[in-house]
């Protein structure tokens, strides 16, 4: 290596380059593809169909690895926070070198592939505004660099700002398109073109500023908000009793690490984002289901993605290996699961208890009820005698499914793989998104299709929904009966009480909600679901998975 | 009892302790009837390992240095050694061969040996008083 | 090499066999040792020797995958919670969770062990000058090894487990330390392993020890028994040697022209014998301290 900026180049390339081969790939197959397919395929509507969005998902996948590959940030230990590397700050070379590499070597690869997309695969496709979207796309990269090197020490935010600067991104491509719409000099595309360089422009300045400052020991020292939080929590009275056993320490360990995220995290989207939405909109009654729905749904949500965290053995470490601190307690693998489990149903317990008590008060404080309480006495008519439990059975319903979502992944978070884990997170997003493409896809064939035979398509789908459903309970039996093995039988007693229960309370609520013209019968199909709603195979399985990750 | 352990030499632990302790026997910083400390508490204050000391007491129980007393502790044997005269000669007799071949190795004439023991016999009657 | 096992009664770990492979990488290979109760046990090797390994295995950490472990008479993985609660484990790595205060981690270990002194507790943390309301992760290295030290000790485990107790602390701490293991052994019946590349501290405080290197069983037994067996003999050859030379039996050779070191692993009376055919002579003869064994062993002078 002759020149230590060719040396610096070389071991971003070392760091990535699974992932740059990845996106280099990718385009290479599509121009393959986009080569030998015929002409008269790839001009016809069919092709296009099929083609266009194969196209789009590899494009944005291999974008995404190209930001991934310029993710030039490393753990600093001293100041605990992950950002530019500290190692290359004892090199000799002068800040703004070191600065502009990674910069300079990301808007290169990032145009590249952009113009190796363009030029090579999407040849059919009339894209306007190809140098808009290529400036966006090179100031994005600076933006993203900026942003994960000056935000180090702020987490939280740096995760907010680059999530939402991420989601912003689909916006701000479009906006030229406003021009249609709205006819302003503002959003010709040159005019955007100058304005988003010279963002990045002060990026690129704010990026050396702050690089600069945390060469020379300066950065941030230490967080204000969470110095706030420990002089709050030192003020706390703390428990001084001891422990009542093993099993309540460790559930006091599991809470103190991940119990209140939920209830927190649910509070803040209430107080934040739903109550100013409810209060402007608070004489609107058109709103007011509106903003119901949305409510019932924030734990379910935040439960899911929580979820994906609490299912690790240490939910605020990105390592899946069980650390050997807790390894080590005089502990058997399920009663650890089993405190994980009663942490879970505190945490949704609590999370709901402040939904209901904040739908109570809106309701009779704020919101315009006047469409919603002729919804409300409707369904009172339609169940004169069982409107109550029914009532009672949603909400536990709800309370289960979002327990549900917090430790449904027990098995594969506790098993230390990180094989499994990435699987599973990936088929979760990969399965709906492919269903999505392929609903959209094949949209007007199944429209057509349902024109022409209703009844056929109907009955052919709804039997196979429920050949699938008893083959799914019949696996679930198999597997659970498998699982359940290796507990003891008291435990299983226990568990197996609390899963009757809560999957009775779904199959009462099928069964008292029906409504009266139930032509297709979706009544057995909804029974059937219950049966799979509540997990049972996998939490028995969660304790081997402890134990296999405990024991190597 | 101030007593100070190297691990660097290469000489057992135990035997340090048992030479140290008979040095200052024999300078009379212990006096006969002096009490020892237990061999717990010796091992902690010098860190090693008890048996490490169970054994030097041994030792010097053995060479009738020290005396144990049933329930009572380790003290300084009030008589002198109940070795016999050929015995203890014996004893001495491996400390002088390595002493002359320290001094065969050095060049050091059997004179001027000599007149080195009387020396140090002279130093060390002076420490008693 | 097989090496004498007292009966499982006596040992508080019987290790028999145990191999472990990392991938193509094998860090134990057919290690046998047994533990007996009351002793102070050394593991010394040098680093990525396995010992770490080893200890994970007595902990249960890993699967025995050739081999047996048991402890207590019982196996760790088959049966954690018994043996877990009779060891008390000191890690390397500083591992206990930053968030912690040091008067929550006592009552969080507390609660796993029956057997928990909380008088004793108190005394050490008075004695390790640990405030109870300050968090872990603003503890220095050495506090954070004293803290761990005193969860580990507070409820009098019949195992204690030290895995490189000492690597990286000042003096002060390491004296804390070897006090610790010295004042568990006095109390009767109870049990120290622990492993180390400080080979004066395990000189110090061991009763037997067992050296590793490279995956293999080297030294095995009583400390007193290994250093007597060890000799060290300084030869003067009549000529100059070029290359060093080849003596029957030696473990290591150094040394240049006409003074060559030699150490020994017993053999004391044949050695005069082979050096005179060689046309040399013992000129100095010393009992090797633990470091210069274990470098004879193990180090670049070893031979084979």
């Amino acid at each position: 290596m002759r020149s230590p900026l060719v040396a610096l180049a070389w071991e971003i390339w070392q760091r990535g380059r699974r992932a740059a081969c990845l996106a280099a790939g990718s385009v290479g197959l599509c121009a393959l593809v986009n080569l030998a397919a015929p002409e008269s395929l790839r001009a016809s509507e069919t092709g296009q169909a099929l083609l266009a969005p194969l196209y789009g998902l590899l494009m944005v996948v291999s974008l995404l690895l190209c930001f991934s590959v310029f993710n030039y940030t490393e753990f600093n230990s001293t100041r605990e926070w992950n950002g530019f590397p500290y190692r290359l700050f004892a090199l000799p070379l002068r800040t703004w070198q070191l600065v502009a590499l990674p910069m300079f070597l990301g808007v290169l690869s990032v145009e590249l592939l952009y113009l190796a997309w363009m030029k090579l695969v999407l040849t059919h496709e009339h894209i306007a505004m190809l140098e808009w979207f290529g400036v966006l796309l090179a100031a994005y990269m600076i933006f993203y660099q900026a942003a994960l090197w000056s935000l180090a020490g702020f987490r939280i935010t740096r995760i907010l700002v680059l999530g939402i600067g991420g989601a912003s991104s689909v916006g701000v491509a479009c906006l030229p398109l406003f021009m249609a719409v709205v006819p302003s000099p503002w959003f010709s595309a040159r005019r955007l073109t100058a304005i988003v360089i010279g963002l990045a422009m002060i990026a690129l300045g704010i990026a050396w500023a702050s690089v600069s400052r945390q060469r020379c020991g300066g950065g941030r020292r230490r967080s204000w908000l969470k110095a706030q939080l420990e002089r709050i929590g030192d003020v706390i009275p703390r428990r001084t009793r001891g422990f009542a056993g093993p099993a309540a320490a460790q559930f006091w360990f599991e809470w103190r690490r991940a119990g209140l995220l939920l209830p927190i995290c649910t509070a803040l989207v209430l107080a934040l984002i739903i109550a100013p939405f409810a209060w402007f909109n608070r004489d609107d009654p058109k709103y007011a289901m509106y903003v119901l729905v949305r409510v019932i749904a924030i734990p379910l949500v935040l439960a899911f993605a929580i979820g994906k965290g609490f299912i690790k053995p240490e939910f605020w470490s990105p390592n899946l290996a069980l650390p050997a601190f807790l390894g080590v307690r005089p502990l058997a693998a399920g009663e650890f699961v089993i405190s994980k489990l009663k942490v879970a149903a505190l945490s949704v317990a609590i999370t709901w208890l402040l939904v209901v008590g904040f739908i109570g008060f809106w309701l009779r404080f704020w919101a315009d009820t006047t469409q919603l309480e002729q919804l409300w006495t409707q369904f009172r008519m339609f169940y004169p005698h069982s409107w109550h439990a029914i009532t009672l059975l949603y909400l536990a319903g709800f309370i289960v499914l979002t327990w549900r979502c917090l430790v449904i992944g027990l098995w594969v978070g506790l098993s230390g793989k990180r094989l499994y884990y990435i699987g599973s997170l990936c088929l979760q997003v990969i399965v709906p998104t492919v269903l999505l493409i392929a609903g959209s896809i094949w949209s007007e064939s199944i429209d057509a299709e349902f024109r022409d035979h209703p009844e056929r398509v109907q009955s052919i789908v709804l039997s196979s929904i429920g050949w699938v459903l008893a083959l799914a309970i019949i696996a679930k039996a198999w597997w659970g009966v498998f699982s359940w093995s290796k507990i003891t039988s008291r435990r299983t007693r226990q568990y197996l009480l609390l899963w009757s229960g809560a999957t009775l309370g779904f199959i009462a609520l099928g069964v008292l909600s029906q409504p009266p013209f139930d032509f297709n019968r979706l009544e057995h199909l909804y029974v059937l679901g219950a049966l799979l709603l509540v997990p049972f195979a996998r939490i028995g399985r969660a304790p081997a998975s402890f134990a296999g990750n405990r024991h190597g | 009892m101030q007593i100070h352990i190297t691990s660097d030499d290469g000489v057992p632990i135990y035997i340090q302790i048992v030479n140290q302790v008979k040095h200052l026997v024999a300078s009379g910083r212990l006096a006969p009837g002096d009490e020892m400390p237990p061999i717990r508490a010796l091992a902690e204050q010098l860190v090693v390992n008890p048996n490490t000391v169970a054994r030097a007491y041994l030792e010097l129980e053995r060479g009738g240095i020290v005396t144990k007393r049933h329930g009572a502790g380790t003290y300084v044997s009030e008589e002198r050694s109940p070795i016999g005269p050929r015995e203890k000669l014996k004893i001495l007799t491996s400390r002088v061969d390595s002493l002359l071949t320290e001094a065969r190795h050095l060049n050091v004439e059997l004179a001027d040996i000599i007149k080195l023991i009387r020396d140090r016999d002279v130093v060390m009657e002076k420490e008693k008083v | 090499m097989k090496f004498p096992s007292p009966s499982s009664a006596e040992s508080v770990v019987a290790i028999t066999d145990l191999s472990r492979r990392f991938g193509p990488k094998v860090v134990l290979n057919d290690i046998s040792l047994y533990v007996p109760r009351g002793s102070v046990f050394g593991l010394v090797g040098e680093n990525g020797a396995g010992k770490t390994t080893l200890i994970k295995h007595i902990l249960g950490l890993l699967r025995a995958e050739s081999g047996t472990v048991r402890v207590f008479g019982l196996d760790p993985v088959a049966d954690p919670v018994a043996v877990l609660g009779r060891i008390g484990y000191l890690s390397e790595q500083p591992d206990l969770p930053g968030w912690m205060r040091v008067d929550e981690l006592l009552r969080y270990t507390q609660a796993f062990y029956p057997g928990w002194d909380m008088a004793y507790a108190e005394r050490l943390r008075a004695q390790f000058g640990l405030d109870p309301a300050q968090r872990l992760k603003t503890l220095s290295k050495g506090q954070m090894a004293k803290a761990g030290l005193l969860a580990a000790q507070a409820h009098r485990p019949d195992l204690l487990l030290l895995d490189e107790p000492s690597s990286g602390l000042d003096p002060l701490v390491r004296r804390d330390i070897l006090e610790a293991v010295i004042r568990t052994v006095a109390e009767e019946g109870r049990t120290v392993f622990f492993s180390s590349h400080l080979l004066e501290e395990i000189e110090r405080v061991s009763d037997h020890i067992a050296m590793v290197h490279q995956g293999r069983m080297v030294l095995y037994g009583a400390l007193d028994e290994i250093k007597a067996q060890h000799r060290r003999f300084t030869l003067h050859f009549e000529t100059t040697q070029a290359e060093p030379p080849v003596i029957a039996g030696a473990l290591s050779i150094s040394g240049m022209g006409k003074e060559w070191t030699v150490m020994c692993n017993g053999g004391r009376t044949e050695l005069p014998a082979v050096t005179a055919r060689l046309g040399a002579r013992i000129v100095a003869e010393h009992t090797p301290s633990l470091n210069e064994i274990f470098v004879a062993h193990a180090g670049t002078a070893a031979l084979g």
